[in-house]
């Protein structure tokens, strides 16, 4: 694993990342890795310029999400447009190939759909309320994310 | 950009509230007033400005449940955990969406171990005809 100057360990876990587009509009590739949500393992897109774990609602409505950690029906300012939906505290594991794979409570954001409206996008981990205590360094030619607590 | 505060409040635009004095964000003084604040940060994308607003609402009104959720929801992430052992089917499935999932494009697909379990049109039909063990990553294929 990587090592701090002073022999300190900067992660304790990595795992494969890809680099693709994440939808079929995209221009540019975005940097996605494997993580467990509720049950579920599912692709999610590192987004350091967003804010919360954006939940595809298809996949929320997979898992229980807890009604007493939510605030109700918000509108969100979410990459450039105001969305509605629900903000939850929920369990994220960023789960390891290599060493150990870390647990962290983050703020997701659920979007509200219409009826027979879809989410065009993949889940997204932003950096406020959901990266922001996480180490994480990329190697992009061999695929590999690593990263560990911040809190150590 | 906003489309206004839900409730009777009025709350000034966030941008033109400044921290004053001792650092708090304001002046609010009521539970109602800090609840309208933080909805209007939201929706304008202030999200700092919603989590200092939901803190110091909570404290000076621990009563008040709305506030307290608020403060939770907004709060930094925690870590829980740093000790979860290695899932060695995470190489497998990354191995899989390299070399097949373009046979799938459009579709949703469920992967265990490396190895294909379905694929459907949408994430409903595909959870419906399968049953997914634990570990099983679901994705769309683009």
């Amino acid at each position: 694993m990587l090592l701090l100057p002073d022999g300190s360990e900067f992660c304790i876990g990595s795992t494969t990342c890809f680099s693709k587009p994440f939808s079929p509009r995209e221009r540019l590739n975005k940097l996605l890795i494997q993580v467990t949500i509720g049950d579920l393992d599912v692709e999610a897109a590192i987004d350091t310029g967003g804010a919360y774990l954006i939940l595809d609602p298809g996949i929320a409505r997979l898992i229980n999400l807890d009604s007493a950690d939510l605030v109700g029906t918000e509108e969100i300012h979410v990459r450039g447009t105001i969305t509605q939906g629900i903000l939850y505290r929920i369990p994220l594991q960023i789960p390891s190939e290599e060493g150990m794979g870390t647990s962290i409570e983050v703020t997701a954001f659920v979007p509200t759909l219409l009826p027979n409206e879809s989410w065009g996008l993949p889940t997204v981990l932003g950096w406020h309320c959901c990266l922001e205590r996480i180490r994480f360094a990329v190697d992009p030619l061999n695929e590999r994310f690593y990263f560990g607590s911040a809190d150590n | 950009m906003s489309k206004g505060v839900k409730g009777a409040v009025k709350v000034p635009p966030t941008g033109r509230i400044r921290p004053i004095g001792n650092g708090s964000i304001g002046p609010f003084r009521t539970d109602a007033e800090y609840i309208a604040a933080v909805r209007q940060a939201l929706a304008e994308g202030a999200h700092l400005d919603a989590r200092q607003l939901a803190s110091e609402g909570y404290e000076k009104h621990p009563g008040n449940d709305e506030l307290r959720r608020m403060a939770k929801v907004l709060a930094p992430p925690r870590i829980i955990s740093t000790n979860l052992p290695a899932n060695p089917g995470i190489a497998l499935n990354a191995r899989w969406l390299k070399e097949s999932a373009s046979e799938y494009k459009g579709q949703w697909v469920a992967v265990y171990n490396g190895e294909l379990l379905g694929s459907a049109a949408t994430l409903s039909d595909l959870t419906q005809k399968i049953q997914l063990p634990k570990g099983t990553l679901l994705t769309k294929v683009f």
